[in-house]
């Protein structure tokens, strides 16, 4: 390696760690057995991204890192309404798990304590899809009235401007 | 019991439910979306260039590192090379960004048990490093330097001759 030609003093050997990115079906058998082959794994991630046109619109990456192989596993799978809990596997998948269901609306099933952790109380929506809009559906302002902070739909003083003058796939 | 969000040890940014036996807490439930601000939402907005300075923002003791994050997470996905003294750039800022984030927290933590005067001095450290980065890109904190692609622009060799001195001045006692 150029490493070791670089600094031979120092550096005697590059170890560059594997990383695997499998597409799969039935992550949560999977997460257990290889919590015994990256003896011991460590959950380090597990986040949704959203494809709109897509049937099961939602696809989970769970990101697997075993600190004695120094190697890192990606699990990847569609999922569209629901998908059993990795919470018994991992227990740090927990607020993992309940970002998912807040931001993206997808039910673990079996998950001990399925409630929003982020967003506000009493929030609606879905925001990390793709079709809930930036400056999203309520505001909130305080009420001289009522005397206390109160929610209504958002209202733009100005028009709502998006400054990418570089993008070639927006004009 | 009530714990936050305006609790003084909370900063504003945490709320506990807590369940108590006498002093002992047996049940908390965090409720830790207060300083939650949707940079990923913010990010569906934006072209790669403009979403640089979010980074600067989601840790404010240590910018270039995230700027550094997310200018290797482009990097890798459009296949850039970066330049050989960009490179050694990024790595000078990386590390002053390391002192700087250090002595923030080393400092702190000492005030929080009870030691003033480090925090003072190590402030004044701090200062100084973000001159440097008030140098190299006009601000002194949220640099947006580190862009994907390299830097916004190279520093001078007169700059690399006062990084020396502020390391061997202040690393000399």
């Amino acid at each position: 390696m150029e490493l070791t030609r670089l600094y031979p003093r120092w550096i005697h050997g590059v170890f560059l760690s594997p990383q695997v990115t499998l597409q799969v079906t039935h992550p949560v058998e999977l997460l257990g057995s290889f919590r015994g082959v990256l003896h011991p794994g460590y959950l380090v991630d597990l986040f949704g991204t959203d494809y709109p046109r897509q049937g099961r619109r939602t696809q989970l990456t769970w990101v697997l890192w075993g600190y004695t192989r120094s190697a890192r596993v990606i699990f990847q799978t569609s999922v569209g309404g629901s998908h059993p809990t990795g919470t018994l596997v991992y227990p740090v998948a927990n607020w993992f798990e309940r970002e998912i269901w807040e931001m993206f609306g997808v039910r673990f099933e079996g998950h001990p304590d399925l409630r929003r952790l982020l967003t506000d109380y009493g929030f609606v929506g879905r925001p990390l899809r793709k079709d809930f809009p930036v400056v999203g559906y309520l505001e909130v302002r305080f009420s001289e009235r009522a005397k206390r902070v109160v929610s209504r739909g958002v209202t733009l003083t100005q028009e709502f401007r998006v400054f990418d003058f570089q993008s070639p796939w927006q004009s | 019991m009530n714990f936050g969000p305006q609790h003084p040890a909370a900063h504003g940014v945490l709320r506990l439910i807590l369940e108590l036996d006498g002093e002992v807490v047996v049940r908390a439930d965090p409720h830790v979306g207060l300083l939650h601000r949707g940079t990923e939402k913010l990010l569906e907005q934006k072209n790669l260039i403009q979403g640089l300075p979010y980074f600067d923002r989601l840790d404010y003791v240590s910018m270039m590192a995230y700027e550094h994050v997310y200018s290797l997470g482009v990097e890798s996905l459009a296949g850039l090379e970066v330049s050989r003294p960009d490179s050694y750039t990024r790595v000078l800022f990386l590390e002053l960004t390391r002192l700087l984030n250090h002595l923030m927290a080393v400092t702190t933590h000492a005030l929080d048990v009870g030691a003033l005067t480090p925090f003072l001095w190590g402030f004044e450290e701090r200062e100084k490093l973000m001159e440097f980065y008030e140098r190299a890109s006009g601000a002194r904190m949220h640099a947006a330097y580190i862009r994907p692609g390299g830097v916004t622009s190279p520093v001078g060799v007169h700059f690399l001759g006062d990084i020396e001195s502020f390391v061997r001045i202040s690393g000399s006692t």
